[in-house]
């Protein structure tokens, strides 16, 4: 009896300097023997970690019981093991496994428990103790092991790595601002085009003379004592030439005096017409082109007879009256 | 102003005269082809030197010797040949026994027109010996310089169809031709009219009406022919048209032209319309005269690309759709 409380003794110094030294190497690592009764000599230790005691509220943490014994394997049964008492913490995986190994000659038998711990809020949070009962099958005698209560705190979350969540955020901005830029822009166009195509019925309803009669009143002024005369038979000439091209789709505009003489002959228009506008354009091409002086009174003379051609041709005059069937 | 249209005009009626003297001789002697005779006028007055092209048989030989012959002028025609060397062109130096000595014999360029017949059958060295007398307007034998007399005007001929054989004339040497002219066919009435004028018993001939002396004098009057700021802008837009199509809305050229015009066709130009005005009796250019001679200036002057060739796009074609794109002032 004496020899056994001796072992006894001795058993309970070792198991508390191992636990001291399980501290001791590992913060983290909250390793825990406590016999309820007597220990048996093989020494069965039985530990619980986390991989981390502070946590963001985004990760997980790892709690790793393991529970080991040396000796004979089959010396101890272990009759159960719930899983661990946790508080702000929830389990959302677990596993376990059972290994054998040798060391100094001797077997070592190792079961491990492993969790998947997922904090819930911010804050403190706690694995309570584990307990493990289990029976010596040597002396048929039960024990039970139980570890320290660990704290674990939880942390702000942290951005998820790789998140590109923003992007989709950014693409659906983008496409629908583009959307909308669309649904505007085509808006603004049909508005716009809606005005044009008033403005053009409009336009459509005044005669081309009528328009071109108002441009040239606008044009040169007679009246006007500073007027640039030799500019005037410049402004004229296009003039007469723009409408020529507009009215019966002559290329007057880059064609020469003669050369719209005579597509005007391949139509059939008026021959004094004809000759009213060749007299225009030459008499315009002396005073533009001879660097001589300009007389006000050609000037007249060529507003006059571009002025009554187009009253002509707004009474539709100018037209000869044996082909006006071959004219559109 | 200081400028006195009237005064030009008046000169320009004076001068002119002799203009219908030579169509009126020429016409004897040649059915149709006024638009020949007129360029070859506008060379003359304008002092810019012509090529003509054409098949053969259009009488592009005889229009420039029936004009010669008007003119009472120093003629030469110069047949050209494979084996044509350049001291049979411009002369050469000559040893003489009696004397001793070298001397300068004077090869048929020192004419006041040349008639250069076929002249893409010479090889290279015989048409540059003319293109440099042509532009220099001087020719050096030995050691001695010669000034060609005045007026020198050379009317080249060429044949386009017959390639085997010829000598294309570079583009930079047919830059020194004033005109290019392209000769067509007569139309059926001319057609008539020439078989019947050569096949009769008297083969009409011209009499010589104008002398040199009245040709300088319309050609100083040509000079004296006013040119508008605005003519002279339209004729500049033209040529850079040519260069930079796409400034001008002519995007669908960009590709096809290869080379523009070069200055010397602005200064062409502008030469030629004033002598297209002389010829008109006018005073002034205008924008007429600038369209009329164009081509003929251009033609030559602008090198299509061969993506054009391939799509058969000719330089006229070109030049034609510049015309008709440059708006007139």
């Amino acid at each position: 009896m004496e020899h056994y409380c001796k072992k006894c003794s001795c058993f309970v110094i070792a198991a508390i300097m191992f636990v001291t030294a399980g501290f001791s190497q590992n913060s983290n690592r909250i390793d825990s023997s406590r016999i309820n009764s007597a220990v048996p000599e093989s020494g069965i230790t039985l530990s619980a970690q986390v991989n981390n005691n502070k946590v963001p509220l985004n990760r997980t943490i790892n709690l790793l019981i393991q529970l080991k014994w040396y000796g004979n394997l089959d010396r101890y049964q272990v009759h159960q093991f719930d899983n661990p008492i946790l508080n702000n913490l929830e389990i959302i995986a677990n596993s376990s496994s059972n290994k054998v190994s040798t060391e100094n000659g001797g077997n070592i038998a190792v079961q491990e428990y492993s969790f998947t711990l997922q904090p819930k809020s911010l804050g403190m949070s706690y694995i309570e103790g584990v307990i493990i009962k289990y029976t010596d099958l040597d002396t048929d005698t039960g024990y039970s092991l139980t570890t320290n209560r660990i704290e674990v705190k939880v942390i702000d979350p942290i951005p998820e790595p790789g998140d590109k969540s923003w992007i989709l955020w950014l693409l659906l901005f983008l496409v629908l601002a583009g959307a909308a830029f669309v649904v505007i822009t085509r808006a603004r166009q049909r508005k716009a085009e809606r005005i044009r195509r008033a403005q053009e019925e409009a336009e459509k309803a005044v005669p081309l003379e009528e328009k071109y009669l108002k441009k040239l009143k606008e044009l040169v002024d007679l009246q006007n004592p500073n007027l640039d005369i030799v500019n005037s038979f410049s402004q004229l000439s296009r003039f007469l030439r723009h409408f020529l091209k507009e009215k019966f789709n002559v290329p007057a505009e880059v064609n020469t005096t003669e050369d719209v003489v005579y597509e005007l002959n391949k139509q059939q228009i008026e021959e004094r017409f004809i000759e009213e506008v060749k007299d225009v354009l030459t008499t315009s091409d002396i005073f533009k082109f001879s660097g001589g002086h300009a007389e006000k009174n050609e000037l007249v003379r060529i507003y006059g007879l571009i002025e009554s051609g187009l009253h002509k041709s707004l009474r539709g005059e100018i037209i000869n009256k044996e082909n006006d069937n071959n004219i559109d | 102003m200081d400028f006195d249209i009237k005064a030009i005009n008046e000169k320009i009626q004076k001068e002119s005269a002799f203009v219908e003297k030579i169509t009126d001789q020429v016409g004897k002697v040649i059915v149709g082809q006024k638009y020949m005779i007129e360029r070859l006028l506008i060379g003359l007055l304008a002092d810019g030197h012509v090529l003509l092209e054409g098949v053969p048989g259009l009488a592009k030989t005889m229009a420039v010797k029936t004009l010669s012959s008007v003119i009472k002028t120093q003629f030469q025609r110069i047949q050209f040949t494979p084996d044509l060397l350049p001291a049979d062109l411009i002369g050469t130096m000559i040893f003489e026994p009696k004397t001793g000595k070298f001397s300068v014999k004077k090869g048929p360029v020192f004419a006041n027109l040349i008639l250069a017949d076929e002249i893409n059958r010479s090889p290279a060295k015989v048409q540059s010996a003319l293109l440099e007398s042509m532009q220099e307007r001087q020719v050096t034998i030995g050691d001695e310089t010669f000034k060609l007399p005045s007026p020198f005007l050379v009317l080249a001929t060429q044949n386009p169809i017959e390639q085997e054989g010829t000598y294309p004339l570079p583009e930079a040497q047919v830059d020194r031709f004033m005109l290019k002219l392209s000769i067509g066919y007569p139309n059926r009435e001319e057609e008539l009219e020439i078989m019947r004028r050569m096949t009769g018993l008297d083969i009409p001939t011209a009499q010589p009406v104008v002398t040199p002396k009245d040709i300088e004098n319309a050609k100083r009057v040509v000079h004296e022919v006013y040119i508008d700021p605005k003519i002279e802008n339209y004729i500049v837009d033209i040529v850079f048209a040519t260069r930079n199509p796409e400034q001008f809305g002519l995007e669908e050229l960009k590709d096809l032209i290869a080379y523009g015009a070069s200055p010397r066709a602005s200064i062409y130009l502008s030469m030629a319309a004033r002598a297209h005005a002389f010829l008109r009796r006018r005073g002034y250019v205008t924008p007429e005269d600038v369209r009329s001679i164009g081509l003929d200036v251009l033609r030559h002057r602008v090198i299509v690309t061969y993506e054009a060739e391939a799509e058969e796009i000719t330089a006229e074609d070109v030049v034609r759709k510049v015309l008709n794109k440059i708006e007139v002032p």
